[in-house]
């Protein structure tokens, strides 16, 4: 179901989609982040009741965007890496459930006025209802690099998803940074 | 139950409340043996599965004839008398009383084989004519069930409590003073009351530790061993239960390192009129062969006096926070929601509960400084559930969810939606997840950040800043701190709900905060549920820590891996005995090793691990439209992997854990070790409406017939005492 919609301007952006047939395949070069298309893997699992299918989606999606604040604002880029599996549940017949994952560890932040570097070690995991458009949007910590835990800032972040709704298949997803 | 839109007619609320009364009689009835489950099949009410026919007006799944959207009928909205939101404070845990003398203090004195001297039994028990006898304690006879361990650990502490109806508490113990206990007086009696203006509960709609509220909350610390004596006191006659609740009971020290005798194993019942007695030792896992003559100086526990005492065992299974809760086969989602559930802090030299202290071990954690240990002035116990109730407030659940009962009314320390008032200050908070059902995912109103340093019993290997937390499933602790200092004094903020449920199976969605801020959400748990109020600076500085390292864990690397097992959890499950006792029937089950899947019957061996050995588990959702919190007890487990790889398992999850939340159509793989204490356990669904219905099996320390017997007699309770017989059953692979 599609929830509301970013609250954001600032930042928005680009999108670019890794493909990728497994989690390994994330740990290649960012430049392989750049492609247009996503490919997903599928697995069944049967349960005596039924059989349940999994169609797992994994992507890097780039994204950017400034966190406003004291004592500077940041301004951060990076990839997000993405998992999507939808989950079928043909016991009750319900609709799929989409679990996602959401790390933004490979994203980093730049002190708009020091240059200092900051990081976030933020995973956010979600479950979601299956809908062709969904947007997902949460807030994540982050700190000066080496800094305190107790230290942290926080920001927003917004993914724009698509799914097929036939195949199961996650087919685009955008993010940003914002402020909260 | 489900839950019914806001602007529902009045018709369709009669409706769902004639609905409720039809389950309920029926459930009176079962309750009453006036019909058996068996004939309740033949009439077409069950189904073959367990499950309730698809009947309108009996069946919640049902769609009403009036119905306006895809919600199954269900109970109506708990009324709320006119009653706000954030009005209440909410009290402080109540602690209970620890007397240093057990075997003085308790009567009769404690023993290490349960105490057999018989009783008369009052003729309201089932089974009991006049002139029948029982013993007095209902834990099972002789040396099986005799405390392990209990000259080498003689309890120091006993700690005495009951289990009985609804009634008002005149000695109430938050032990911190008024202020911090936003301004509550102890000293005030307090009428079991979920808010100052909901009625009253009459002794049948709660049962809780001492018949009263706030919830309780048990102090231990390591080599300090403790008695628990549970009294019975609910009422003799199985009917008097308010509608739901069954009057057997049995005490899960959840998760204590403890001999099996001493777990609430779930076929270890005991009856009104006698007690059980429980024996803790509180030792750190790996005693007997790690750390043998207690060198190691974070390896201990506090003294009285701001020092430490060394204790055998590995450091890096120090616990923190435990609960104890029901188990009582067939019936732990009722009792427990009923009120039989409280929270347990266990303190060593690491966490001691003294923030001042530095003595290089202690990590200092926000709790306080007065004492040598166990400061409770900003270490806040925060027991969540949801509840409903009936159309005169008493507290009401529908057992017929077999997929789960969810309640509509958010409750903190069984108190509707309360304010606590803080300091500008640094606190811990240790949530329970007590719900039957229900996920929670928990975020502040501000979107700020929140630092979880437990998962849990077990404080993590370093703390992780989260502006939301993972999902947190039915028994799951997180102990998080929260920095108040970062808001001025009048400040408000609050604790929000994000995770969206349209039935008792799983979350149907997880909202951003501002959705679930909203107040469009069709789930009345959804949203702000407590209040913190920032009314005051700290009278001296806050000096206490969250440390960047903190309890890495053990390293097994050395240990061997004896072997592995899989255990599938899902639906259509068979049931290969007919033991009127110790099995039951549902649409729950699991599958062992790729065996058949099999509903619970705890006369059942399904796995015996090789005591002193090492072992890895792979938990299997065998569903997409469910998850299922998964707790196994005993000794903590290390998750290795989430659906097949390592890089899955977040970083609130790289401690140790004793409940694992597999997530729909997911895995998660991890490695247990067997040690120390023998007997039988249990491993189960935590959402405990799956566990009793009936995904649940028992697994034991194999410890190859010395010195108990192999595989162990199954104990079969009654009101004139325990028997045993042989497993009904044990599969091919357990051992």
């Amino acid at each position: 179901m599609k929830t509301r919609r970013s609250l954001f301007t600032l930042g928005v952006l680009s999108l670019g989609v890794a493909i990728l047939a497994s989690v390994a395949a994330l740990s290649g070069s960012l430049a392989n982040a750049q492609t247009t298309t996503i490919a997903a893997s599928t697995t069944s699992s049967t349960s005596t009741s039924s059989t349940t299918t999994t169609t797992a989606t994994a992507a890097l999606v780039s994204i950017k965007g400034t966190v406003s604040g004291l004592p500077e604002s940041v301004a951060f880029s990076g990839q997000a890496q993405l998992n999507a599996n939808v989950v079928t549940d043909p016991d009750f017949g319900a609709p799929p459930t989409v679990v996602l994952s959401l790390d933004l560890s490979k994203v980093t932040g730049v002190g708009v006025s020091t240059g200092k570097k900051y990081v976030t070690s933020n995973q956010e995991i979600l479950n979601r209802g299956l809908t062709a458009a969904d947007t997902v949007q949460f807030t994540f910590p982050f700190l000066p690099s080496g800094g305190s835990a107790m230290s942290s800032r926080v920001g927003l972040a917004s993914f724009n998803l698509s799914f097929d709704v036939n195949t199961l298949k996650l087919t685009g997803a955008t993010g940003a940074i914002g402020s909260p | 139950m489900f839950f019914l839109p806001k602007k529902t007619s009045k018709l369709r609320l009669r409706e769902a409340e004639n609905a409720r009364r039809n389950r309920w009689e029926v459930l009176k009835a079962l309750a009453d043996g006036q019909v058996t489950r068996r004939e309740l099949i033949k009439w077409g009410i069950f189904t073959a599965g367990g499950l309730l026919a698809w009947k309108h007006g009996l069946n919640p799944f049902v769609k009403s004839a009036y119905a306006a959207s895809n919600i199954p009928t269900g109970l109506p909205p708990s009324p709320l008398f006119g009653v706000q939101a954030f009005t209440t404070a909410m009290p402080r845990f109540d602690v209970l009383a620890r007397n240093p003398n057990p075997f003085t203090f308790l009567n009769p004195s404690p023993t290490a084989e349960s105490n057999q001297t018989q009783q008369l039994l009052n003729t309201a028990l089932e089974g009991v004519v006049a002139g029948d006898t029982g013993p007095i304690e209902g834990r099972p006879p002789g040396p099986i069930w005799a405390h392990q361990g209990f000259n080498v650990f003689p309890p120091r502490i006993a700690i005495e409590v009951t289990q009985e109806g609804a009634k008002t508490n005149t000695v109430y113990n938050p032990q911190v003073a008024s202020n911090f206990n936003s301004g509550i007086d102890p000293a005030a009696p307090i009428p079991l009351k979920f808010h100052p203006g909901l009625p009253t509960q009459g002794p049948n709609a709660v049962w809780t530790f001492n018949g009263t509220i706030p919830p309780k909350l048990a102090i231990a610390r390591y080599a300090e061993p403790i008695l628990f004596r549970h009294h019975n006191r609910l009422p003799f006659d199985v009917r008097q239960n308010g509608g739901f609740g069954r009057h057997t009971i049995s005490t899960h020290e959840h998760n204590g390192h403890h001999g099996a005798e001493n777990d609430g194993f779930t076929g270890a019942f005991f009856f009104p009129g006698q007690f059980y007695d429980y024996h803790w030792p509180i030792v750190l896992a790996g005693f007997r062969t790690i750390n043998t003559a207690a060198t190691d100086p974070k390896a201990a526990t506090p003294d009285d006096s701001g020092g430490k005492i060394n204790v055998p065992g590995d450091w890096r299974e120090t616990m923190s926070t435990h609960w104890f809760h029901d188990h009582m086969f067939s019936f732990t989602s009722q009792n427990v929601y009923k009120g039989n559930a409280a929270m347990f802090n266990i303190y060593s030299a690491l966490d001691r509960g003294n923030e001042a202290i530095n003595d290089g071990v202690n990590l200092r954690l926000p709790s306080g400084t007065l004492k040598s240990f166990g400061n409770l002035e900003y270490d806040v116990n925060l027991m969540l559930a949801e509840k409903a109730w009936d159309a005169n407030g008493q507290l009401a659940m529908d057992i017929f969810d077999f997929d789960g009962f969810l309640g509509d009314q958010m409750t903190v320390n069984l108190t509707y939606k309360p304010f606590f008032e803080v300091e500008r200050r640094k606190y811990r908070f240790r949530i329970l997840n007590a719900s039957v059902s229900r996920f929670f995912k928990i975020a502040l109103s501000d979107g700020s950040t929140m630092i979880q340093i437990a998962n849990d019993g077990n404080l993590l290997p370093v703390p992780v800043p989260l502006t939301q937390l993972d999902e947190q499933g039915i028994a799951e602790r997180y102990d998080i701190v929260i920095d108040f200092s970062r808001y001025p004094v009048g400040a408000k903020v609050h604790m929000v709900n994000l995770a969206e449920h349209q039935d008792g199976k799983k979350t149907s969605k997880d909202l951003s905060l501002a959705d679930a801020l909203s107040g469009n959400s069709a789930d009345p748990c959804v949203g702000r549920f407590l209040e913190f109020r920032i009314v005051r600076n700290p009278a001296t500085p806050d000096v206490s820590q969250v440390p960047a390292v903190m309890i890495p864990n053990p390293d097994l690397s050395a240990v061997p891996v004896a072997r592995t097992r899989t255990f599938e959890f899902g639906r259509g499950a068979n049931q290969t005995t007919n033991d009127p006792v110790t099995s039951f029937f549902g649409p729950w089950g699991i599958k062992t090793d790729g065996g058949s899947m099999l509903a619970a019957d705890f006369g059942r061996v399904s796995a015996a691990p090789r005591f002193g050995t090492r072992e890895i588990w792979t938990l299997k959702n065998g569903g997409g439209g469910w998850d299922h919190p998964i707790h196994i007890h005993f000794e903590e487990g290390q998750v290795l992997a989430r659906d097949g790889k390592a890089s899955n398992v977040p970083a609130w999850e790289k401690g140790r854990k004793d409940v694992y939340r597999l997530r729909p159509g997911g895995s998660v793989t991890i490695t247990m070790q067997f040690r120390d204490w023998g007997g039988m356990f249990m491993e189960h669904c935590h959402n405990t409406v799956h566990e009793d219905n009936a995904m649940l099996l028992r697994w034991e320390i194999d410890d190859n017939g010395a010195p108990f017997l192999r595989p162990l007699p199954t104990p079969i309770p009654t009101p004139q005492g325990v028997t045993f017989r042989a497993p009904d059953d044990i599969l091919p692979t357990a051992l």
